[in-house]
C-alpha cells in the first residue's frame, strides 16, 4: 500500500473529485489520484467502459469499489474510449500500488479540448488538497 | 456515543465511522491487512459497542427460556449459547448470546437491533425478572486469530483452561476481566470484558504482549463474511426465520420458546427461502442486488457481500428459492444492470485451522 504524503504530480490536470488526465494532443490517459486512492484504502474491484464508449465530462464513466463501498469515476473529459487498461481486472490493486502509473484507466480520444480549461493543475488540486485537510 | 478506548483509535490514525450511534474504528491500516492479521496470527478489536445485559432475579432462566429457540437450562455456569428470539409469527427479533454466570445470565446482543430486542423484553419481562443494562459500564475487546491463545497466556494464568465457548474471571495484567473463548470471525480467540476505566490499560496490555495488528468493523465484517456467519439486521431482518437462515441447529424442538408452533409448521411445509452462499467469477455481489438464475430470472436477493481477502474474489449470502439453493448451481447477480455469474457454494468460503 502507497503510505505517506499524498503525492500530486505536475505536468497533470486534475478534477475537484480527484480524478487525474495526462494529455497529449487529442488523446487524454485517465485515472484517480494518490488521495482518492488512500481515500479508498482497497481498490477490490474496477468496472471501466468498453472500447467505443463515449464519455462525457463530469459523468460517471465507471465504479471503482473499495472493501467499504462503491463509488463512481467522474470523467474529466468528454470524448471516446481508445484503450482501457485491462489489467486493474485481475489486478484492481493496482490503482493503490500505482495510482498515476500502472493504476491508469482508461484512454480517451477528446472531442472537446476547451473542457480543459475547467479543471486544475498540480497547483490548484495542491491548493484543494490543502483545504481538504 | 464513545466507547472506553475511543481516544485509543484516534491516536492510532483509525477511521472513524458512526455506527448505529457509536463512534467505531472501521480500518486503522487497510481492512485486507487487518483481515489478513487475524488469519495469520492475532488482530485486536474493541467491541464495546455491542450490547450487554445483566439478567437477574428468580425468573431469570424461565425468563430466558421462553424467549430463546436454544436450550438455555443446560448451559453450565460459565458456559455460553447462541440462540435466537423470536415472535409469535416465528419471524426474528434477534441473535443473542448468553454467557451464564453465577448469580445471572450475561447476553450479549446486537447494537443495531438494541432498541427492536430491548422492547420485545420489556414487553414479556415478567414478575421476578431484572433486566439491566449495562452496555456503557463495561468495555469488551476481542483477541482474535491462531496466535491469541499464546498471546493471552503471557500476560494472564491458565487460559488453556478456558474452553471453546465457556468463560472465566481472569486478571490481565493487573486488570479484572472476565474472558470466554468466542468470537465472530473463525478463528481462536476471546472476548475480554473489563471495566470502563481499566479499557485503555488493558488494550495496551494486549497491544503489548504479541505481534498483533489493531483490527476494525471492515475486518469484523470480512472475516465474519467468510465464515459465513450471518449479522442480524442483514442477513436476518424482522422479515425472516430462522429455519429460512439455516439457524435450525440453534431451534430446539424438545423445549417451548415463542414462536415454536408457527416454526413446526413452516418445517414441515418447507420454507419459502433459504440463505446460501454465493461465490462470483468476477465482480463483488453486495447488500441488495438481486439474484438470477440460469434464464436470468430473479430469484433472491443478496443480504451480505464483499471481497473475500483470502480467496480475492467477491464472495456473500443471500435468499435463493430454495430449488436453486443447492452447492454448485450456477446464478448471477445484478450489479449495475450487469450480470456477473457465479455459483452457490457452502460456508464457511475459507477453511480455518482448528
Amino acid at each position: 500500500m502507497n503510505a505517506g504524503k499524498t503525492i500530486i504530480k505536475d505536468g497533470l490536470l486534475y478534477t475537484d473529485e480527484h480524478e487525474w488526465a495526462r494529455v497529449e494532443d487529442d488523446i487524454a490517459v485517465i485515472g484517480i489520484t494518490d488521495h482518492a486512492q488512500k481515500e479508498l484504502r482497497n481498490v477490490v474491484f474496477v468496472e471501466l467502459p468498453g472500447v467505443g464508449d463515449k464519455l462525457t465530462f463530469r459523468k460517471d464513466f465507471g465504479y471503482v469499489e473499495s472493501t467499504k463501498a462503491v463509488n463512481s469515476l467522474l470523467s474529466p473529459v468528454s470524448g471516446e474510449v481508445i484503450e482501457v487498461n485491462s489489467k486493474l481486472e485481475d489486478r484492481p490493486e493496482l490503482v493503490n500500488i500505482d495510482p498515476y502509473g500502472e493504476g491508469w484507466m482508461v484512454k480517451v480520444r477528446m472531442t472537446n479540448k476547451d473542457e480543459l480549461k475547467k479543471l486544475l493543475d498540480a497547483k490548484g488540486y495542491a491548493e484543494l488538497m490543502e483545504k481538504l485537510a | 456515543m464513545l466507547t472506553p478506548l475511543f481516544r485509543t483509535h484516534v491516536r492510532l490514525g483509525a477511521r472513524m465511522i458512526e455506527f448505529h450511534g457509536w463512534q467505531m474504528p472501521v480500518e486503522y491500516s487497510s481492512t485486507i491487512e487487518e483481515h489478513k492479521a487475524v488469519r495469520g496470527s492475532a488482530g485486536l478489536f474493541d467491541v464495546s459497542h455491542m450490547n450487554k445485559l445483566k439478567i437477574k432475579g428468580a425468573g431469570a432462566l424461565q425468563f430466558l427460556e421462553s424467549l430463546s429457540t436454544n436450550n438455555i437450562s443446560k448451559v453450565n455456569i460459565n458456559g455460553m449459547k447462541y440462540s435466537i428470539v423470536c415472535r409469535d409469527d416465528g419471524t426474528i427479533v434477534d441473535d443473542i448470546v448468553i454467557v451464564r454466570k453465577e448469580d445471572h445470565f450475561f447476553l450479549i446482543t446486537n447494537t443495531s437491533r438494541k432498541e427492536i430486542l430491548m422492547d420485545w423484553l420489556d414487553k414479556h419481562q415478567a414478575q421476578g425478572v431484572e433486566i439491566e443494562d449495562v452496555t456503557s459500564d463495561m468495555a469488551a475487546l476481542a483477541l482474535q486469530g491462531p496466535d491469541s491463545d499464546r498471546i493471552m497466556s503471557k500476560i494472564s494464568d491458565n487460559i488453556d483452561k478456558i474452553m471453546f465457548w465457556n468463560g472465566a474471571k481472569r486478571q490481565v495484567a493487573g486488570v479484572d476481566t472476565y474472558i470466554t473463548r468466542s468470537g465472530y470471525t473463525g478463528e481462536d480467540g476471546f472476548e475480554i470484558y473489563c471495566r470502563s476505566q481499566d479499557a485503555e490499560q488493558l488494550w495496551r496490555s494486549i497491544m503489548d504482549a504479541g505481534n498483533i495488528k489493531p483490527a476494525g468493523l471492515g475486518a469484523r465484517d470480512t472475516l465474519r463474511l467468510e465464515m459465513g456467519y450471518i449479522l442480524s439486521g442483514m442477513d436476518i431482518t424482522d422479515e425472516n426465520n430462522p429455519l429460512e437462515a439455516g439457524l435450525e441447529w440453534a431451534v430446539k424442538w424438545g423445549k417451548d420458546f415463542t414462536g415454536k408452533d408457527i416454526l413446526l409448521n413452516i418445517k414441515k411445509e418447507g420454507v419459502k427461502r433459504k440463505l446460501a452462499g454465493i461465490k462470483l467469477h468476477r465482480g463483488i455481489p453486495r447488500h441488495g442486488y438481486d439474484i438470477v438464475g440460469k434464464s436470468d430470472e430473479k430469484i433472491g436477493k443478496v443480504t451480505s457481500g464483499n471481497i473475500s481477502p483470502i480467496l480475492g474474489i467477491g464472495i456473500g449470502l443471500g435468499y435463493v428459492k430454495p430449488e436453486y439453493a443447492y452447492i454448485d448451481t450456477s446464478i448471477g447477480v445484478v450489479i449495475r444492470n450487469k450480470i456477473y455469474y457465479g455459483n452457490i457454494v457452502k460456508t464457511p468460503f475459507v477453511e480455518v485451522r482448528k
